[in-house]
């Protein structure tokens, strides 16, 4: 029987003692849990308000300038738009095209004051089916920084660029911004091609 | 479904198309729900190469779909498969075909190469053909384009199409690509084939190729802006071009190939030691007002005065009203033209617009009369007259011969 109590003591003893801890567990976590609830919160807030203020390069658009017809084109890059073969003739004729950048604030954000636009443009070196073949270097064709315009009420600007001697090599774009910590930037490939 | 050549797996011959294709079938198959781990796919990617990886994939498919009862729940042997092995048409092979997903059933890979792609089917074939029906190009070569997009259908299953300005140019968008081309082509107006309608350019537009990951390449270009990003000519891009260039040059298609490098292109002859130059010149007599020869580029006319040939330049120049006519060449052409005609020829310099005979070789010339003096603005008349025989010559493109 002692031997029993006292197994039952030290049991009572342990559970209290087990009791306490968890109690003191729980009080300690009630404090814990609120304060990291109110962390999460804010750090998601802030991270949404980031998300929404961030601007970001969101496209590009891109014309064809018709030599012949001082027109442009519809942009190249949408859905459905013709093949970049051979443009230099024919119903084209284009030697230099207009690049459009996007740039995407989100609605009512702020507009950092030194923000610019940087277009990288890299004409391919090779072009593979030319009777006159020549040693594939890349080249960068254009290195151009631009201030803003004015933005739409939907927090939309577009800021242009004039490509010249186009044609007939694949071009890289790669628009970046400046003086935006964490900006993402944005390449696009510009599939022209000339053939005989 | 392309059949295997060979075996791929444990011990297997491995040809690495072969490996592609089993690869990528067990990319694009899901493991069943009961699985351990359940879902996702075989294999992750595909390379061509059969590491351990892929054996192992295999195994796990055999020990899912071929080496189980009818039910899928108990592991049976299987006396015609083989463990990590796939041989064509076995059990395994049959089980592949079957599991993966119907939009995959029709993959392709060329031989020695390791792009697999989806078979084109016969709704966008018609639409590649459609498209080429509608261009311009002589009767007899329209018909060698489309046997030669049938003909890569059969064989490959892709659907080529013409590319954008693949068909007949006229000479005005050959002078323009020869100008603003940038180095693209050699050829003046009336120099191409394609300014007769006898040659096109062929490209890959719509190829639905799969990525390592298995991803689906929706929107290829002609030419391969995805799959050869820096349009260098990959081994891979390579093997698609040549399937081109073989499947136009063969005796059931019947076309030519052109330059070496000019890989979209095929003709309707073989122009190999012709003069191009010299088959424009021919139009150009049979054409116009005027007598035309050529040699390597250089052309010569009599300037309708029907006496001696005048070196009057390149057919960029002659197209670029800058032909190399001078005051003292017309004086001259005048001057050994054939009495008749230089009566009835007024003012100096500017050819008659009807096409005169050619005096028989030896026939006596009238003496010489005294004629006002070429002026500059004569030697512009000249220019603009060579420029509107090749006009005619344009016009005339369907009347052009290759020999």
């Amino acid at each position: 029987m002692l031997a029993a109590d006292t197994i039952n003591h030290i049991n009572d003893h342990n559970c209290g003692l087990i009791e306490r801890f968890s109690l003191g567990r729980r009080m300690l976590m009630m404090r814990i849990i609120p304060t990291f609830v109110v962390l999460a919160f804010v750090l998601t807030l802030s991270i949404a308000v980031a998300a929404q203020d961030a601007p970001r390069i969101s496209g590009f658009q891109v014309n064809l300038f018709n030599s012949k017809t001082g027109s442009f084109s519809q942009d190249m890059l949408s859905a459905g738009a013709p093949e970049m073969g051979n443009v230099p003739s024919g119903e084209f004729a284009s030697v230099s095209v207009f690049v459009a950048v996007q740039i995407e604030f989100g609605i009512n954000a702020s507009i950092p004051q030194k923000m610019q636009v940087r277009l990288v443009a890299t004409e391919n070196g090779s072009m593979p089916f030319a009777a006159k073949r020549a040693k594939a270097v890349d080249r960068v064709i254009m290195d151009s920084t631009s201030v803003l315009g004015p933005i739409d009420a939907n927090g939309n600007t577009y800021v242009g660029f004039w490509l010249p001697k186009t044609g007939c090599r694949s071009i890289s774009l790669k628009a970046s911004l400046n003086g935006v910590k964490n900006a993402n930037s944005k390449t696009v490939i510009l599939p022209f091609a000339c053939y005989e | 479904m392309q059949l295997i050549t060979g075996t791929v797996g444990e011990t297997g011959g491995n040809n690495i198309s072969d490996v592609a294709l089993v690869q990528a079938i067990l990319v694009k198959t899901t493991r069943p729900a009961t699985a351990t781990p359940p879902g996702g796919p075989f294999l992750t990617s595909y390379d061509g190469v059969c590491g351990d990886g892929t054996k192992a994939a295999i195994r796990d498919f055999q020990n899912h779909h071929v080496f189980v009862s009818a039910d899928g729940r108990q592991s049976v042997p299987n006396p015609n498969a083989t463990t990590g092995l796939v041989r064509p048409n076995d059990p395994t092979w049959a089980k592949l075909i079957e599991k993966v997903p119907t939009e995959f059933s029709n993959l392709r890979v060329l031989i020695g190469g390791k792009t697999v792609y989806v078979a084109a089917t016969a709704a966008q074939l018609a639409t590649k053909i459609g498209a080429a029906n509608a261009l311009t190009f002589t009767a007899a070569f329209r018909t060698r384009v489309n046997a030669c997009i049938n003909r890569m259908h059969t064989m490959h299953g892709i659907a080529i199409g013409v590319c954008r300005q693949g068909d007949r140019r006229n000479f005005q968008t050959q002078y323009d690509l020869l100008t603003s081309g940038r180095g693209v082509t050699n050829a003046g107006p009336g120099e191409s084939n394609h300014n007769f309608g006898m040659a096109v350019d062929l490209g890959f537009e719509g190829l639905r190729w799969l990525q390592s990951d298995g991803t689906v390449t929706e929107n290829e270009t002609a030419w391969f802006h995805r799959l050869d990003p820096r349009q260098v000519l990959t081994a891979e891009a390579l093997k698609f071009w040549e399937a081109l260039r073989t499947a136009g040059t063969s005796a059931e298609v019947g076309a030519f190939r052109g330059p070496v490098g000019d890989r979209p292109h095929l003709q309707n002859w073989n122009d190999a030691g012709v003069s191009m130059a010299g088959r424009l010149a021919n139009l150009l007599t049979r054409s116009g007002t005027m007598r035309w020869t050529a040699t390597r580029g250089a052309y010569s006319s009599d300037l309708g005065m029907g006496g001696e040939l005048y070196a009057v330049g390149s057919a960029a120049q002659i197209w670029n009203r800058q032909a190399t006519v001078t005051v003292e060449m017309l004086t001259r052409a005048r001057a050994g033209q054939p009495a008749a005609a230089r009566a009835a020829q007024a003012p100096a310099g500017a050819p008659q617009r009807q096409a005169q005979p050619v005096p028989p070789q030896g026939a006596p010339n009238r003496p010489q009369q005294p004629a006002r003096p070429v002026t500059a603005a004569d030697v512009t008349a000249m220019r603009q007259e060579l420029r509107r025989q090749f006009e005619l010559a344009d016009a005339n493109w369907q009347n052009w011969t290759p020999n």
